[in-house]
């Protein structure tokens, strides 16, 4: 895959300082009702992401928090999401064979044997 | 400096971690567990330069994908890069939750999870480009930090979030893709009338 393709998308997760969904410092917002308005769907939306992957600030997360509590089709996005990860990562687990283990450890041991030059037999 | 006697009692333990991520990336049980053991002979070579009290997991997985890219990218058969520009946001979610007939509270989204099988959800994940499914596997299945993917591909931070944005896109439109060929959702998917009593 060619970089390019990938630069022609950027995310751009430094700007939560200044978000519109921002409370603090905003005169507009003056009772904690408004909160949740003042967050829009769009906004919860973009930083879903961001928000399960825990790269967002606490302000943004207390106020995304606040908007999915009360709005139900973004909780529902949310959890389709959340559950569709954990149903790849439950899918993806699995353990490391017994003779995998044996192997890597005895492969271990031998390179041990070399480096102390004490080649055991 | 660490201490190479320690190394196998500190690397030991992640070795089913580091195995079902060969695995994905592999494709194949038998390359899979060629990759691991190259990867522990490489880091146990290499301890010493590792800074005890660091993080251990994240220094192996970027020994194994070294180790994956250098070893065995050129065995790999190449998926086509799907072009990914139509493809929105939460797609699965979409298509399942806006299709025809899905209404009245009933959990279409839900239904759809526990239809998908394994054998869908390891395909899916193995269609995708390298790229995106390495950066998807560490962050969906491992649960690694962006700065800490970063670490480990040794990209900047701006181009793991653009590869897991594209790729989870493109995962969840193989998930969908798969799941309507095999008439697990779209058109052909019937749902069971439910059991009359």
């Amino acid at each position: 895959m060619s970089e390019r393709s990938e630069s022609n998308e950027s995310i751009d997760a430094t700007d939560h300082g200044s978000s519109p969904g921002s409370v603090a410092g905003d005169p507009q917002n003056v009772c904690g009702e408004a909160a949740s308005l003042h967050l829009d769907c769009g906004a919860a939306l973009r930083d879903l992401y961001g928000y399960l992957d825990g790269e967002i600030t606490e302000e943004r997360r207390a106020d995304i928090r606040f908007h999915i509590e009360a709005c139900g089709p973004c909780l529902e996005a949310f959890d389709f999401e959340v559950e569709l990860r954990q149903l790849v990562a439950r899918t993806c687990q699995c353990e490391a064979p017994e003779s995998l283990r044996e192997r890597v450890a005895r492969a271990l041991g031998e390179c041990e044997n070399d480096a102390g030059g004490e080649a055991v037999g | 400096m660490a201490d190479q006697a320690h190394f196998a009692e500190l690397a030991m333990p992640l070795m089913s971690s580091l195995y079902s991520a060969a695995l994905r990336m592999t494709r194949n049980p038998s390359d899979a567990e060629d990759l691991v053991q190259e990867a522990y002979l490489r880091a146990y070579r290499g301890f010493g330069g590792f800074t005890e009290g660091t993080n251990l997991k994240a220094w192996m997985y970027r020994i194994l994908t070294n180790t994956f890219i250098n070893n065995y990218r050129a065995k790999q058969r190449r998926p086509t890069e799907t072009d990914l520009d139509d493809v929105e946001d939460l797609y699965l979610y979409h298509r399942v939750h806006d299709a025809p007939g899905n209404g009245l509270g009933t959990s279409a989204e839900d239904d759809l999870m526990s239809r998908l099988g394994d054998a869908e959800i390891t395909e899916a994940l193995e269609s995708l480009s390298e790229n995106f499914r390495i950066a998807v596997l560490l962050a969906d299945v491992e649960g690694f930090s962006y700065a800490e993917i970063a670490e480990i591909l040794d990209v900047p931070i701006g181009t793991v979030m653009s590869r897991l944005h594209r790729g989870r896109k493109a995962l969840q439109k193989a998930l969908y893709d798969f799941a309507v060929d095999r008439g697990l959702a779209g058109e052909r998917f019937v749902p069971k009338e439910p059991a009359s009593s």
